[in-house]
């Protein structure tokens, strides 16, 4: 409530403290603190205009305001946040479908450990529940310091292990590549920066969103490269359709689109030159041989085979046979495969009541995303969205054989303990968004940048 | 007046001013008292919890503007408001017109000539 402090006298800001002491909300507070200070002063200046002196001016304007605890106890009630049942109902589903798939195929027998697993999962989701999104912006600075030296110390304390740079703990090591599913989170920090600053606050995100994704090109698993490539997309697309950065939706659509299309020639060039042995590994992976004559000839072979074998439910005959037999017949809990071994060991009902609660969280989530009000609730819904949706979809063509590429894990169901309590943590701060949707708008969060600007 | 016909009141002629421009709060009480010459004088503590609410409920949406070094918030009528707007107008006339017939219309719909003219 800086702006009423520095404009109104001590009879002002009381009455606005009285309103905004009525409202629960923090975040709300201070949007309405705003409006009631803007309020109070153009009265006070029309009151001037027609004669009085400043302090008697602005006495009759905040007497014309109204009874200030009746005021600030209406708005309570209108912005109170809103529990978001609607979509309580396909988490904890998908939450229990988790717990059940791991007691059935995971190798962890212990029900401690498997309530452990699931109860940090809940309570992380929880905590982003409870947590207001909009503080992450406003306080973005404090945040992208934070970020920079966590990622520069990752450089120092790293094991390689397969190529790749892990975190070495007590009980297990905890992959890098994770990092793809909360730097969009850090990116988040950055556009708190770049608030209003036109094309400079525009060059800050596309910088830092190039610095992210060269880390996770280092991270080298490329599943989560694209993950990573595809959230910051989405995020810096609503951005500037929102007009974020103040430099008009037209110029931001033309910058925006240049930039998709040098983003698109740098990563097909980079697949192709660079990544083309994993390419090869992939559909050698998936045909049951190495094939080094090309992958897209492999690819739509294989695909008539896959479609029999999803319509028919059988194990089949040829190259699959030996693929299926193994998921069904390991031990292991078969993360990658998880959903064609539950649909092969625990029948396709399964799988379709899976994939129904996805279903419903991703269209009922899009939907509540096209009635959000701030910009920064757009950003930030869109780009969880995007990384939830990216996962699951992915996840689901390579288990139904369609995707030669092995993807990330499937939100809350599939096996992987950081993945799992991470994808709790972003679909938690996803349904914060939508249950402070009424709450505040992007100027009040944002009132230091402004001013600076 | 009803307490509740009062509330829908407000609403009505706080969408048919943000029909014509987009306006502030302030604006909208400045507009509303001097069309009306006076008759509508709005408190702050009464405009906003009505706005507020009207958000909430999509028929407005906001946006930000700077003005006089500060920012202002700006309500804007959404395509769910002009739809309420015309329902709410159209309430309005009929309760109008029910009052009008109700004052000039002597002996018209009298329930005892009515009751006589049957026999």
């Amino acid at each position: 409530m800086k702006q009423t402090k520095d404009v109104l006298s001590e009879m002002g800001q009381q009455y606005v403290h009285t309103v905004c002491e009525q409202i629960q909300c923090k975040s709300a507070r201070k949007a309405v603190a705003w409006e009631l200070t803007d309020h109070i002063l153009c009265q006070k200046q029309d009151f001037m205009e027609q004669g009085m002196q400043d302090e008697e001016a602005e006495i009759c304007a905040v007497l014309e305001m109204g009874e200030g605890k009746e005021v600030g106890m209406a708005l309570d009630q209108i912005h109170r946040p809103k529990c978001q049942w609607q979509l309580m109902i396909p988490v904890f589903l998908l939450f229990g479908f988790g717990l059940v798939s791991r007691f059935l195929f995971s190798d962890i027998v212990e029900f401690e450990s498997l309530f452990l697993l699931t109860g940090v999962g809940i309570g992380l989701f929880f905590l982003a529940y409870f947590l207001d999104v909009a503080v992450l912006y406003s306080m973005g600075k404090w945040f992208v310091l934070v970020v920079f030296l966590v990622l520069g110390l990752s450089f120092v304390l790293y094991h390689e292990h397969n190529g790749q740079p892990y975190f070495a703990m007590r009980y297990g090591m905890i992959p890098y590549y994770d990092f793809a599913l909360i730097l969009p989170i850090a990116q988040f920090a950055i556009y708190g920066l770049g608030y209003q600053r036109q094309k400079k606050g525009f060059l800050l995100c596309v910088v830092s969103i190039g610095l992210f994704f060269l880390y996770l090109l280092w991270c080298d698993h490329i599943s989560y490269v694209l993950l990573y490539g595809v959230a910051a997309w989405s995020s810096l697309g609503v951005a500037v359709f929102c007009d974020w950065f103040g430099i008009g939706k037209k110029e931001g659509k033309r910058l925006f689109f240049v930039l998709t299309a040098i983003g698109m020639i740098l990563l097909c060039l980079y697949l192709f030159f660079v990544l083309r042995y994993r390419f090869d590994m992939a559909v050698g992976r998936m045909t049951g041989e190495e094939n080094d004559s090309g992958y897209v000839a492999a690819l739509v072979q294989e695909l008539w085979k896959n479609s029999q074998w999803l319509g028919m439910g059988e194990v089949p005959k040829g190259k699959w046979r030996t693929t299926i037999l193994y998921v069904i017949q390991s031990k292991e809990y078969g993360a990658e495969l998880f959903l064609a071994k539950v649909a092969f060991v625990k029948g396709k009902l399964f799988v379709f009541f899976i994939l129904c609660a996805f279903v419903f969280l991703f269209c009922w989530s899009y939907h509540k995303i096209r009635n959000q009000k701030s910009s920064h609730a757009k950003i930030t819904a869109t780009c969880i969205w995007t990384i939830l949706l990216f996962q699951t979809i992915g996840y689901i063509f390579y288990n139904f054989g369609f995707m030669i590429l092995s993807m990330e894990l499937l939100p809350l169901v599939s096996d992987g303990i950081v993945c799992f309590w991470l994808n709790a943590f972003l679909i938690g701060i996803l349904l914060s968004v939508f249950r402070r949707e009424n709450i505040a708008n992007d100027g009040c969060i944002l009132e230091k940048q402004i001013k600076n600007f | 007046m009803p307490k509740e016909n009062a509330g829908v009141q407000i609403s009505l002629l706080l969408l048919k001013l943000l029909e014509e421009k987009d306006m502030y709060g302030y604006e909208m009480i400045a507009t509303l008292a001097n069309r009306s010459e006076e008759v509508f004088q709005l408190k702050a503590g009464t405009l906003y919890p009505i706005l507020h609410n009207m958000e909430k409920e999509n028929w407005v949406q906001t946006y930000e503007a700077m003005a006089d070094g500060r920012i202002r918030k700006y309500y804007q009528l959404t395509k769910q408001g002009k739809i309420q707007l015309q329902e709410q107008t159209a309430k309005w006339k009929k309760y109008a017109q029910a009052i009008q017939n109700v004052l000039e219309g002597e002996g018209k719909g009298d329930y005892e000539a009515d009751k006589r003219c049957t026999f």
